[in-house]
């Protein structure tokens, strides 16, 4: 077992006689060399060590003289070496054990999250993440990364997704479609309040009212229809545009006038697309008085 | 080890001892009492019957126990001294 070697200098005059006493000894010798001329370098068994001090006594603390030899011990070769090494460092290597087992152990964890690509749906992911049990600080589980990319994929945009650990953070890449699908208003176009039809311009659908009459709130303007020459309809999604003027009075309370508008505008719910025709505002005790009327767009697909 | 039986067994000349020499590679010696002179040039080996004296480079033994030494380097040269005839041979 070359594990357990140790390396042995012997100096004196002759140092080769020395070696003679040594195979009396049955001490086997290894990497025998001669350095020097009164010095022999030879590694043996880490179990012989005693037996040379036994066969040359406290000769290493006197400087040899006629016929005396000096032998000096001087440590550990190969992979003892290592083991001296170790054993003075007891503390450090149990030390770099726990840290290793520590690492080990950490593995499996996850200490952050890290977007790729787009970040808009930041909270569904965190969300869908969180319900497949991958949260920062608990182990990650490949087994839900599907699951996780099913639920990202199912947002309308998302085109693209994936979900893998690097190191201890989970890496989600999601890509947004280039081209977004056109949302389509299905189902019949009703009046947005109540008033007198403008103008009403319908590309596919049945207009159920005619320009000048008066609508009512929610009443259908155009239907998702249309018929057939014998008798039957078709439904269809409704391409139309209608502009109804509308009329609005109530009390509102506020503090000026200003923001008797402000609550009046709120509550009809002004558009960028509508059209302010007429506006006054008259204070009536604790309230103000608003009356509005105003053109509104409806549009539907178009 | 049997050829080398067959070998030696009527060869009382050489009898005392076996030397192995490998070209390029050293030697392998049995029955060696004692390390006469030692340095990476010369080896001096003492048998019971004489002493062998081994010249190379960079000659260090590898190994040395019981009678039995292995000499690692190149050996050039292999000179017996027969201490009962004193004849030299090399």
């Amino acid at each position: 077992m070359s594990f357990y070697r140790q390396r042995i200098l012997l100096e004196g005059t002759m140092p080769e006689r020395a070696l003679l006493k040594l195979r009396r000894a049955q001490i086997p010798l290894f990497h025998v060399e001669k350095p020097q001329k009164n010095q022999i370098l030879f590694h043996i068994m880490k179990k012989d060590v005693e037996k040379v001090f036994a066969i040359y006594p406290k000769m290493c603390y006197n400087k040899p003289n006629h016929g005396a030899y000096q032998v000096q011990d001087l440590g550990a070769v190969g992979f003892g070496k290592y083991v001296e090494k170790a054993k003075r460092r007891v503390g450090m290597l149990l030390g770099g054990l726990l840290g290793l087992c520590l690492l080990l152990a950490s593995q499996p964890l996850v200490f952050s999250v890290d977007f790729v690509g787009t970040s808009v749906y930041k909270r569904e992911i965190y969300q869908a993440l969180d319900e497949a049990g991958i949260r920062v600080f608990s182990p990650y589980r490949q087994d839900k990364v599907d699951e996780v990319c099913a639920k990202l994929l199912a947002i309308e945009d998302v085109e693209f997704c994936s979900v893998q650990k690097i190191g201890h953070r989970v890496v989600v890449e999601t890509r947004l479609s280039a081209f977004s699908k056109m949302q389509t208003k299905t189902g019949v176009m009703r009046a947005k309040c109540t008033g007198k039809l403008i103008s009403m311009v319908v590309l596919r659908g049945s207009p159920l009212k005619q320009i000048g009459e008066t609508v009512r709130e929610g009443e259908p303007l155009v239907g998702d229809w249309f018929s057939t020459e014998n008798g039957g309809q078709v439904r269809v999604e409704i391409i139309a545009r209608a502009c109804i003027a509308c009329t609005y009075e109530a009390d509102v309370e506020a503090e000026d006038a200003e923001s008797a508008f402000a609550k009046a505008y709120l509550a009809v719910g002004f558009t960028d697309k509508d059209e302010m025709k007429e506006k006054s505002v008259e204070k009536r005790g604790d309230v103000y008085r608003v009356k509005m009327l105003y053109h509104t767009i409806e549009t539907a697909n178009f | 080890m049997r050829l080398y039986d067959e070998i030696f067994k009527n060869a009382d000349e050489f009898s005392f001892s076996r030397c192995t020499v490998v070209p390029g590679g050293g030697g392998y010696f049995e029955g060696v009492k004692a390390v006469g002179d030692f340095s990476s040039e010369k080896i001096v080996l003492c048998f019971s019957r004489g002493n062998v004296t081994v010249e190379g480079k960079e000659l260090t033994i590898k190994k040395y126990y019981d009678g039995d030494l292995q000499l690692s380097g190149q050996i050039y040269t292999l000179r017996v001294e027969d201490m009962q005839t004193g004849g030299e041979k090399v």
